[in-house]
């Protein structure tokens, strides 16, 4: 029940009274604060890599133009690091 | 190039080292920070742009926060301020976390940082053994608020074929954690 309301807080379908006891439960245990990050880690990296895969699908359903990086490959360092750390 | 005391210093090499350590440092608390930032905006949109701003805010700051600790402490603070701005530019009727749910989180995910990044390479690693078609399935189910029954009809399957195809991508991601989390220690 308690993971429900993390996975409906998620999807956007969690009702008023039920964030009210998500919250109730994240500001009184540890242990659901951590479940609710360990959560949410495990999303963003099923994302990270459905998302990723999506754009090598579609990179590769179409045809590469002059230029076009042919086979990309994942980054390890975040691109918005890239960009403020290693710009010129 | 510089004189320093007579010697000639390589500055740009000087910048490169301080931008190594900047680098390893955040990339080191990235995966509780965005973890903690995703888990309260939901949007991975949102959180890109907060993970920027805080890396921006880091940056400007950095000559203040070399110290792994202080770093980290101004890391989750930061990213907490830009959690509270976001939410305050959403609309009134949305359902958001008050303030005290969120200073908890984020005390909680810096206090949990170090495992955190080490979990992160043992997802990162069980999820990519996967192939694209596991992942998309084990995502849909992760994040969708239907029912395998739901699930299974919109994809022209039968729930039992669903539930036992989920069971046995699920099986495979927790052998691959327990084989390198065994390998590992």
């Amino acid at each position: 029940m308690n993971r429900e309301l993390i996975k409906k807080y998620h999807a956007g379908t969690i009702t008023r009274e039920e964030l009210g006891e998500l919250q109730r439960l994240l500001t009184e245990s540890e242990a659901f604060r951590r479940e609710f990050l360990l959560y949410s880690q495990v999303e963003v990296t099923l994302a990270g890599q459905v998302l990723f895969h999506n754009d090598m699908d579609e990179a590769i359903q179409t045809p590469p133009t002059e230029g076009m990086v042919k086979e990309p490959k994942p980054v390890k360092i975040p691109v918005y690091l890239q960009k403020i750390v290693f710009a010129e | 190039m510089v004189w320093r005391r007579g010697v000639l210093f390589d500055l740009s090499a000087e910048i490169m080292e301080v931008k190594k350590r900047f680098t390893a440092l955040f990339i080191a608390c990235e995966p509780a920070v965005r973890s903690f930032v995703q888990g309260v905006v939901r949007s991975v949109g949102a959180t890109e742009e907060i993970m920027q701003e805080t890396a921006v805010v880091l940056w400007e700051k950095y000559a203040d926060a070399t110290d792994p600790d202080t770093f980290r402490k101004l890391l989750f603070a930061t990213a907490k301020y830009k959690i509270l701005s976001w939410q305050r530019d959403q609309s009134r009727e949305r359902l958001l976390f008050t303030d005290d749910a969120i200073s908890m989180l984020a005390d909680e995910a810096m206090k949990t940082q170090e495992a955190a990044a080490e979990r992160q390479r043992l997802l990162d690693d069980a999820v990519s053994g996967l192939t694209v078609e596991e992942r998309q399935l084990l995502w849909q189910s992760f994040t969708s608020s239907e029912n395998v029954k739901t699930q299974a009809l919109r994809q022209g399957k039968t729930p039992m074929a669903l539930y036992k195809k989920l069971q046995k991508i699920r099986k495979k991601v927790l052998d691959t954690l327990e084989e390198k989390r065994e390998k590992d220690s």
